[in-house]
C-alpha cells in the first residue's frame, strides 16, 4: 500500500493543504523513522500512521511553522481548493466531499478523524483504539457522537437550503459553486 | 454500543443526501502529491540525521579529560580569585534601570522618534507604540524633519529619554512597528461600502505582525467555515475582516469568499455584479472558475 497517499490524503481531510501538507507528510514518516517504524499489534500500519498524522497536525498548527512562507498558495488551497479547474461532473462530487468535510468541522479533531477512519477508510475500531491509545469504549463513544454531529449538520444545511425562497434560488438548478468548507 | 459497530455506508439509517455525501467523500479524487518528491525529502533528511557522529570511544576519553581536568582548574581558578586584588568598582555602574534606559534609547535612536540635544529635548516625542488616534501622515513629517542621530549621539539625548520613558510610556520591542502605519492597531471604518469589492493593484501587502496575520487568516477561515452554514454571519464577518485589515494577505480570497456568501445568501443581483468586477481585477485568480460561475448565471 502506498502509505505516503494514505497519509497525504487522511492529513487532506483533516483540512490540511498544499506547502503544509507536504511538510506534516515528512513529519509523519520521521516520527515513524524515530519510534522504530511501524510494529505489528493491535494497531494496523495506517492508523499507526494516522495517529502520527494527527500529532503531526496538532504540533504545526501550534506554532505555525512554515505558514507564512508559502502563504498564498497555501491558503488559496486551503480556503478553495483550487489546485484544478474540474470537469463539470467531477465538481458536484467535489463539492459533495467537501459539503461531507464541512459537516465534521465541528468536531474536535480526533474525533473527527476517528470518523473518517472508522468510516471511510474502513478501520477497526479496535485498531483505531490502540492506535490512538484509547478504550475501545471511547472510540465507540467517540463514533457515536461524530455521527450525531454528522447527521445534525446535514440535516442544517438541507433545512436552510429548503428555507431560501424559490424565486432567490439559481436561475438553473446547477450544482451550487462557491466553495465549500474545509478546515 | 458494545460492539463493533456497523459502517454508515454498510448501514440503512443514512439519508439519501448523507449517503451521496459519504460516498462522494470516498470517491474523491486523488490530491496532488508527490510521491517520488516527498521520498527524496525524507531520504535527504534521514541522511542529514544519519551524518556520521564522532567515534563514541574518543568522545569517552575526552569526557574522561574533562572530568579530570575540572577539579583542578576549579581550584587553581578559585586560588587566583582569592588572592587577586578587589577590580575597582567602575565609574559608572550599570544597574538594571540603567541597562533598560540605555536600551530605550538606542531603541528610540534607531526608531528616529527622539530629537537630538541640540534642538530641542523638552520637546522630545514620546517613546510609544502606535497609537489608533496617531495620524500617520504627521508622524512621517515628524521622522523626515528630525536628523537621525547615530548611537554615538545617544548619550546626548540620554536625559530627554529617561524622560519619556519615566513618563510611563516604553519602548517598543520591534522599533520597525512604529514605522508601519496604524494597520498595526484597530483601523476606523473605510470610507467605501464594506461590501463593494477592493481592487487589488498587485502590489505586495504592507508589513503586518505575526499575529496580526494570524488574526486575519483565522477570520477569514471562519467566515470561509460559516459560508454555508450561515452566509449572512459570513457576510458580516468579512465585513469586520476588511474593517480590521483592509490591506491583508487574504484580500482576495475574502472578495470571492464575499462573492460566494452573496450567491449564497440569495443576493444574486449583487453576488453577480461583485463577480463579474472581481474577474475584472483578477481573471488569472485560482477563484476564477468558481466566480465565473456565480457572474455568468
Amino acid at each position: 500500500m502506498d502509505y505516503a497517499r494514505f497519509v497525504a490524503a487522511f492529513l487532506h481531510r483533516l483540512g490540511v493543504h498544499g506547502a503544509e501538507l507536504e511538510d506534516i507528510v515528512q513529519d509523519v514518516f520521521m516520527a515513524a523513522h524515530h519510534k522504530g517504524g511501524y510494529r505489528p499489534g493491535a494497531a494496523s500500519p495506517t492508523t499507526f500512521l494516522a495517529r502520527l498524522a494527527l500529532d503531526a497536525r496538532r504540533t504545526t498548527r501550534r506554532r505555525n511553522r512554515r505558514f507564512w512562507k508559502a502563504h498564498s498558495a497555501s491558503l488559496a488551497s486551503a480556503l478553495f481548493d483550487a489546485h484544478s479547474p474540474t470537469p463539470e461532473h467531477d465538481l458536484a462530487l467535489q463539492q459533495a466531499a467537501q459539503r461531507c468535510q464541512a459537516s465534521l468541522d465541528t468536531l474536535d479533531p480526533e474525533t473527527r478523524a476517528i470518523f473518517l477512519l472508522f468510516e471511510l477508510e474502513g478501520e477497526s475500531c479496535e485498531a483505531i483504539a490502540a492506535a490512538f491509545g484509547l478504550k475501545l469504549g471511547t472510540v465507540y463513544s467517540r463514533l457515536h457522537a461524530a455521527r450525531a454531529e454528522f447527521h445534525s449538520q446535514v440535516a442544517r444545511a438541507e433545512r436552510r437550503e429548503n428555507s431560501l425562497p424559490r424565486s432567490t434560488q439559481g436561475k438553473n438548478h446547477g450544482p451550487r459553486t462557491h466553495a465549500l468548507t474545509r478546515k | 454500543m458494545a460492539r463493533e459497530p456497523t459502517r454508515l455506508l454498510e448501514s440503512d439509517e443514512l439519508s439519501a443526501s448523507e449517503r451521496g455525501l459519504l460516498e462522494a467523500a470516498l470517491a474523491q479524487p486523488p490530491i496532488h502529491f508527490d510521491v517520488s518528491k516527498g521520498a527524496a525529502r525524507f531520504r535527504a533528511r534521514r541522511a542529514a540525521l544519519s551524518a556520521p557522529q564522532p567515534n563514541r570511544s574518543t568522545l569517552e576519553a575526552i569526557a574522561k579529560r574533562v572530568l579530570w581536568l575540572a577539579p583542578i582548574a576549579g581550584f587553581f581558578t578559585g586560588l587566583y580569585l582569592l588572592l587577586s586584588p578587589l577590580p575597582d568598582a567602575p565609574a559608572h555602574p550599570k544597574t538594571n534601570a540603567m541597562q533598560a534606559d540605555e536600551n530605550s534609547v538606542r531603541a528610540a535612536v534607531s526608531n528616529a522618534h527622539v530629537e537630538t540635544h541640540s534642538a530641542q529635548p523638552e520637546k522630545a516625542e514620546p517613546i510609544q507604540r502606535p497609537q489608533p488616534a496617531q495620524n500617520p501622515r504627521k508622524r512621517a513629517s515628524r521622522e523626515t524633519a528630525a536628523p537621525h542621530p547615530t548611537l554615538d549621539g545617544a548619550r546626548t539625548v540620554n536625559a530627554s529619554a529617561k524622560r519619556a520613558a519615566s513618563a510611563g510610556s516604553r519602548a517598543p520591542r520591534r522599533p520597525e512597528s512604529t514605522l508601519t502605519p496604524t494597520l498595526a492597531s484597530p483601523s476606523p471604518p473605510p470610507a467605501q461600502p464594506p461590501t463593494a469589492p477592493i481592487v487589488q493593484d498587485g502590489a505586495a501587502p504592507p508589513a503586518m505582525t505575526t499575529v496580526e496575520a494570524i488574526d486575519e487568516l483565522r477570520a477569514t477561515a471562519r467566515a470561509r467555515g460559516l459560508l454555508m452554514s450561515d452566509p449572512r454571519a459570513a457576510l458580516a464577518l468579512l465585513d469586520r475582516i476588511t474593517r480590521a485589515h483592509p490591506k491583508g494577505y487574504l484580500v482576495e480570497e475574502r472578495d470571492a469568499l464575499r462573492v460566494l456568501a452573496l450567491s449564497s445568501a440569495g443576493q444574486r443581483d449583487q453576488a453577480e455584479r461583485l463577480a463579474a468586477a472581481f474577474l475584472r481585477a483578477h481573471p488569472d485568480s485560482p477563484f476564477a472558475d468558481r466566480i465565473r460561475a456565480v457572474a455568468d448565471r
